[in-house]
């Protein structure tokens, strides 16, 4: 119904960049959950919602997942409760 | 860093020398209601006991609550958002009880009252943001949760695992409904938006799992839980001299490599939204 359903598909959340300049590899952006906006460089997880903007070109999608959105269920069945702990328990001023 | 030491404001770590430090308030449920369908979590007193005695010597006034409904555990987390915490420097929520899963982008799971009814921890760190809690503001705010799942069968062996029915599919169906209004989440006042997400940023939050919501969390019914257990330990042999977030690693490392010894895994989760470093007080 909405756009997010649709999002579910990787294919679909690549195809969401075809039309935007953005600073980190789509299919990357793609893999790791999110889709185009449209608006700027701001993308959306399909699954939590969670959505990113002002990306730096040497930041990792799935890093940016797992910092801001821990909770995220697609985030912790594709990379695991390790990765996420991993992050989570980095030093707080990172 | 030398013990007993005061720990002061600074860029890198929270003012932690208040006396005492703050509150901490520790929600044990143990007996649960028929109705409700959850077994008893004996072992529990025995983890409650240990975090009551460590949490008093790392200078909290803590205060233990026994076996209380859903509306109790509510009440008893509006009654600590309503104290005065401005001479405090930080607050503890431990929840020792029945939990399950429930969908959230930064604090999935909830914690079950013995009536049966469950609180999301979402709403638990809520209580105290600073919206909420303007006293706390700024200030770290640390929830411990020993949740066992929600189905537990309690079979005799000397250790139990908590089971809980893995979600299905369901999951998708279920993060519609978490509210992702600004007035709902954690948002704290005292700090900046953050420019990068969209969604309104929590600070100052620190949540600890057993496990993350929806796997087996096991509890021994001699000695309580793993998870408490190396908890305690790691506190009571590193707290003079490490941060909060590095002694999570060592109680997340060690719970992970004693249950790889066993027939499930238990990995402790941790949903982090601190600023600064931690250092608890202790006694030189
Ligand atoms: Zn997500």
């Amino acid at each position: 119904a909405n756009v997010r359903a649709q999002m579910g598909s990787y294919e679909e959340r690549l195809a969401s960049f075809a039309a935007v300049q953005h600073p980190i590899d789509p299919e990357r952006l793609a893999r790791a959950g999110f889709y185009s906006t449209g608006a700027r460089d701001m993308v959306l997880c399909f699954r939590c919602d969670g959505g990113l903007k002002g990306w730096q070109p040497e930041e990792d999608p799935w890093e940016e997942h797992a910092k801001h959105y821990p909770g995220c269920s697609f985030l912790l069945a594709e990379k695991g409760q390790e990765f996420v702990n991993n992050i989570q328990l980095q030093d707080p001023r990172r | 860093r030398p013990q007993g030491r005061t720990r002061r404001d600074s860029i890198q770590s929270y003012k932690m020398d208040a006396s005492p430090c703050g509150h901490c308030l520790i929600i044990n449920n143990v007996e649960f209601e028929p109705e409700s369908e959850l077994s008893n979590r004996k072992g529990s007193n025995i983890d409650c006991d240990k975090l009551e005695s460590k949490f008093k010597a790392l200078n909290f006034i803590v205060e233990v609550r026994t076996n209380l409904k859903q509306r109790q555990i509510k009440h008893e987390l509006a009654s600590l958002c309503k104290k005065d915490h401005s001479q405090y420097d930080c607050c503890v929520v431990i929840m020792l009880s029945h939990g399950t899963e429930v969908s959230h982008n930064r604090f999935p799971g909830a914690v079950y009252g013995v009536d049966g009814q469950h609180v999301p921890v979402q709403h638990i760190t809520n209580y105290l943001n600073g919206q909420h809690c303007p006293s706390l503001q700024g200030k770290p705010k640390l929830f411990f949760i020993q949740a066992c799942g929600g189905g537990e069968r309690d079979t005799g062996f000397e250790v139990s695992p908590d089971e809980v029915e893995p979600s299905h599919g369901g999951a998708d169906d279920q993060t519609d409904a978490i509210p992702m209004s600004s007035s709902s989440d954690s948002l704290s006042m005292s700090d900046e938006p953050d420019a990068r997400v969209t969604l309104p940023t929590p600070s100052d939050i620190l949540v600890s799992y057993s496990t993350f919501p929806g796997y087996v969390s096991w509890r021994d019914t001699q000695s309580g839980s793993w998870y408490v257990e190396t908890l305690n330990g790691i506190l009571e042999e590193n707290a003079a001299t490490d941060d909060l977030v590095t002694m999570l690693m060592m109680v997340n490392h060690e719970v992970s490599q004693n249950s790889a010894k066993g027939l499930y895994k238990q990995m402790p989760g941790s949903f982090n939204f601190l600023r600064k470093l931690l250092y608890f007080q202790t006694q030189a």
